[in-house]
């Protein structure tokens, strides 16, 4: 049995092991860095914390998100620090049995990857686990 | 087995505090041989480590540390003098005892460091006394030698006592309490004696033989053949001797105890030897002996009581929270300000006081004296000095100024290298310090103290001072810089040259220093921590080398600028001055060589770098349309000007560490949160810096831009005239640029030199040309006269003129070409005809070699 954060981008379901999710909450304003690599979207202030946010669409071959887009953050620990995940929109945290759980199809893009743990087929859609190492490198 | 490691990792740090403060006081021993306080100090560190390296059973540091003790002993009882000979082998016994330490440290073992050479070189030193003195010495020992074995019988009494215990339980665990009992009874005895300061002298000495006792089913035959192999070593305790004889001594039980206990129990043995021959052997110094130290040692546990050991982390940690309190409170009196009620605004206020001072006090628990790092200076003076052959005395001042535990450590290294260079290259050797009128001994001086908010750091020696003109020629020898450069160079701007990369002006290698890193790790080392460097040096009186360094580095003082709506920060260190940008002045617009975008500030190109085209932001735009703010900043040698749209503020921001994932873009060295909760990233200046001055280098223009920058000097103030009358209500104008001075002379002061006038001026013969006879003008003779000093390279000369009357702009349209003698034209200046100068003509009216210099040939006075 495993349990992950669920959270949409694009039109895509993603979920994240919920042991490593530190909160999921709305958008802050943030600060761009520039010269950054593509998949960072910039710096919030997290209740006096310094915290990376990382545009999870380049990873996942979609085009970046608008500078005004309002997204979501799911805020992940990465090597003790938090690192925040921008998506779409929050799910719910979902239970998914082992026998449900299998490794990523091979028809999966090769970039992609590192980055998909596993595909979980839920009732009605495909649920992709994401690696919150390799997401947040953003590389 | 926790409490175990907790204890010899309180021992390390403990034994590593004493061990610096060992080495500044042998060295201060060797200087005052008498001083019995420092001796007292020194016994009693040494005495501290071998009672707890006991306790703790190390076997090698103790037997180590209880040689070094014997030694101290006859050096405190007066019975020898401190001297050279003793300081080296006192000094070597600290060495070993550290390198013990260190690999304790490492793996918690003593394996694989000899104490054998440090223990047999101290023994000879004693028995070096003992060969001069032998017979008031020899008699006692003689009669020591039995009376171990009168006192061995009463021992194998005890055993009988205790033997049936082992009998009857065999189990070693029940063995292995007795054991260590005792030894942690008798060992840090002068810790009970301590606690209960009055009964001091009854405690120390009686109940000793009695834990001795204990332990006693083997000691008996160990102190019989001890003092008959080496009547003069009764002090010295053989562990592994005693293991050897231990062993077979009870089978039953030694076998089945782990080795640890083993070796535990013969050092409990052999302290026990000693404490039981002690008596005997010393009994008179012994007695003497023991009150001294255990009173100031009672006095140091007082003073040890005061203060507690707090994690570092700890430390970090409130430094962290206390950092985010001043961010809230920073809000808060924002939004204070913003509400205009009263309360608020005390309630605000109160909170800002009580911020400020827990900032204050913890940013103060995290402050150590630099003397920390000075500790262990002496040391390596005296080291170097006696290896360098030079005599060096070492004064320290102010060592109890305090800065960051971090920054401490930061600039140890940096600090050590400029005592060693002071030694190696300042301090002259005695002879030729005697030669020049000199103490033949060197005075090396550290100096700390804290000046604006940060401590400044002196290393100050009365040697023989760096030459420029030497530092001049290698830094021209080794490509460093041109000749032309060198030549237009001030004296401290030569001296700032050692600080370049592979610049060392040691003419041998030594193993001392001139390894080839030389001053330039210096100054990066203690840049890296917003610090400053920088020399002063005057030929045959000294040298001083001047450290600055911040306070603290969690919180910096910081110019916020905005480009392209972003906020950042700037170190504050590194601002040297702002400079706003007008775009509809014309004068003050930006130019370019090639495609360089350069400014002039008074009379100097500085080069620009836009940061939104450094943060790859700028939307293309020429620079010159721009209306900003240069930020003139300095990192490193660069000056440059960084091109902002806006300054906000200054303020004190907190310093947060950059994510991992933008470390590698190189130009943020950390990000802060702002008074109004925005995040803002914090600009690495030096790598700004080497990035985009680098880039400009490389390329075309960088040549170009040098050309430029000398020809700034006189092109750039061009646009200045300096206005002047010469007599007859003439006036002439001169370009401003070039003129180094203006200086009021006695007329009385000019003297003849082959048909020109000159005049004494600054320790140089300055020739003169007098203006108004130069353009056919009459005045009468002052008392005073007027001088305009231009200065070229070397040489200067000094134009005469009546009275300075203006200092104008340049309106070149109104020139109008006349072909006068000394005259290149003429234009009118606040409504006044005034003739423009040929200052070419005028300078080599007075010197016509003023030119010859090929300094830059197409440098021409405009």
């Amino acid at each position: 049995m495993a349990r992950y954060v669920t959270f949409t981008v694009a039109d895509g379901l993603y979920g994240v092991d919920v042991l490593r999710v530190q909160e999921a909450l709305r958008g802050h304003e943030r600060t761009r860095v520039p010269l950054a690599p593509t998949g960072i979207a910039g710096l919030v202030n997290l209740r006096g914390q310094v915290v990376l946010t990382v545009d999870l669409r380049p990873r996942l071959g979609l085009p970046q998100l608008g500078e005004d887009a309002d997204p979501m953050m799911v805020v992940v620990q990465v090597a003790g620090e938090p690192v925040s995940l921008l998506v779409d929109e929050i799910g719910d945290v979902v239970d998914v049995s082992a026998d449900r759980v299998e490794s990523p199809p091979d028809t999966l893009d090769p970039d992609l990857r590192s980055l998909i743990r596993a595909a979980c087929t839920l009732d009605d859609r495909l649920l992709l686990v994401l690696d919150v190492d390799e997401a947040a490198s953003a590389a | 087995m926790e409490d175990i490691d907790e204890i010899v990792r309180e021992f390390l740090v403990e034994s590593h505090e004493n061990l610096d403060q060992l080495d500044r006081d042998l060295v201060a021993l060797e200087e005052t041989p008498g001083a019995r306080d420092l001796l007292s100090s020194v016994f009693r560190t040494i005495h501290t480590i071998k009672g707890t390296s006991g306790f703790l059973a190390f076997g090698n540091l103790e037997r180590l540390t209880h040689v070094g003790e014997n030694l101290l002993v006859e050096l405190r009882d007066g019975k020898r003098t401190m001297d050279h000979a003793t300081t080296d082998v006192l000094l070597r016994m600290v060495d070993t005892v550290r390198a013990l330490l260190a690999v304790i440290e490492r793996d918690g073992t003593e394996g694989g460091v000899d104490v054998d050479g440090a223990i047999s070189a101290i023994v000879a030193v004693q028995e070096g006394r003992a060969t001069e003195v032998p017979h008031p010495r020899e008699v006692p020992a003689a009669e020591v030698a039995p009376a171990p074995v009168a006192e061995a019988p009463p021992a194998p009494a005890v055993p009988a006592v205790i033997e049936p215990v082992a009998a009857a339980e065999p189990a070693p665990a029940p063995e292995a309490k007795p054991a260590p009992k005792p030894k942690a009874a008798k060992t840090p005895r002068a810790k009970i004696a301590k606690r209960t300061s009055p009964p001091v002298s009854a405690t120390a000495e009686p109940p000793a033989p009695v834990p001795a006792a204990a332990p006693a089913p083997v000691p008996a035959p160990v102190p019989a053949p001890v003092p008959a192999d080496t009547p003069f070593s009764v002090n010295v305790p053989w562990p592994t001797a005693p293991t050897d004889t231990a062993a077979p001594e009870a089978p039953a039980a030694a076998t089945d105890l782990d080795a640890a206990l083993a070796t535990a129990a013969a050092q409990a043995l052999a302290t026990a030897a000693a404490a039981a021959l002690e008596p005997v052997a010393e009994y008179v110094p012994v007695k003497e002996l023991s009150p001294t130290p255990l009173e100031e040692v009672g006095q140091l546990r007082t003073a040890a009581e005061s203060s507690i050991r707090v994690d570092v982390d700890l430390l970090d940690q409130l430094m962290r929270q206390v950092g985010e309190l001043v961010l809230a409170r920073n809000r808060l009196s924002r939004l204070a300000g913003a509400a205009q009620d009263a309360d608020l605004a005390r309630s605000a206020q109160q909170i800002n006081l009580i911020a400020s001072e827990l900032q204050d006090g913890v940013m103060r628990t995290r402050m150590q004296p630099i003397e920390h790092v000075w500790s262990k200076m002496p040391r390596v003076v005296r080291d170097l000095a006696a290896a360098c052959g030079r005599e060096v005395r070492l004064e320290l001042t102010g060592g109890d100024t305090e800065l960051d535990r971090g920054l401490l450590e930061a600039v140890k290294d940096p600090l050590t290298h400029l005592v060693r260079n002071a030694v190696d290259h300042g301090i002259e050797s005695p002879a030729t310090r005697v030669a020049a009128g000199k103490p033949s001994q060197g005075l090396l001086e550290l100096r700390a103290s804290h000046a604006g908010g940060q401590v400044v750091v002196e290393v100050r020696d009365d040697g023989a001072g760096i030459d420029p003109a030497k530092v001049a020629a290698k830094a021209v020898s080794k490509g460093l810089r041109t000749q032309e450069q060198v030549n237009g160079m001030s004296t401290g701007d030569l001296l700032n040259l050692l600080f370049l990369p592979g610049f060392s002006t040691a003419e041998a290698v030594t193993n001392v220093s001139g390894r080839g890193v030389g001053m330039d790790v210096v100054r990066t080392r203690v840049e890296a921590i917003g610090g400053t460097v920088d020399v002063e040096s005057t030929i045959g009186v000294g040298t001083v080398w001047r450290l600055r360094i911040p306070l603290t580095l969690a919180i910096l003082p910081a110019l916020t600028v905005e480009v392209e709506g972003d906020v950042y920060a700037v170190p504050q260190v590194h601002v040297l001055e702002l400079v706003a940008l007008d775009s509809a002045r014309s004068e003050s617009a930006i130019e370019y060589v090639q495609t360089a975008p350069v400014y002039r500030l008074r009379g100097e190109l500085l080069q620009l770098v836009s940061l939104s085209e450094v943060l790859g932001l700028g939307r293309g735009e020429a620079l010159e349309k721009a209306d900003g703010v240069i930020v003139v900043v300095g990192a490193d040698d660069n000056r440059f000007g960084l091109l902002v749209d806006r300054v906000l503020t200054t303020e004190e921001i907190v310093v947060t560490p950059l994510a991992s994932q933008l470390k590698p873009i190189g130009i943020y060295s950390g990000t802060t949160v702002l008074g109004d909760g925005g995040v803002a990233l914090i600009l690495d200046i030096q790598a700004v810096a080497r990035r985009t001055l680098l880039e400009v280098e490389r390329g075309q223009s960088g040549s170009l831009l040098s050309a430029a920058q000398a020809a700034a000097a006189e092109q750039v103030e061009a646009d200045k005239l300096l206005v002047a009358e010469i007599g007859d209500d003439r006036r002439v104008a001169m370009p401003l640029a070039s003129v180094a001075r203006l200086e009021h002379v006695q007329s009385a002061e000019v003297e003849m030199v082959g048909g020109r006038e000159v005049i004494q001026y600054r320790g140089t013969i300055l020739p003169l040309a007098r203006l108004d006879r130069l353009l056919g003008a009459r005045t009468e003779a002052a008392d005073e006269m007027l001088l305009v000093v231009y200065t070229r390279g070397q040489r200067s000369v000094g134009l005469v003129v009546a009275e300075i009357v203006d200092i104008v702009e340049d309106q070149t349209d109104l020139h109008s070409e006349i072909d006068d003698r000394g005259l290149i034209g003429s234009t009118v200046i606040n409504g006044r005809v005034t003739e423009l100068l040929d200052v070419r003509a005028a300078v080599l009216a007075a010197d016509d070699q003023f030119y010859d210099d090929a300094i830059d040939d197409e440098r021409e006075v405009a």
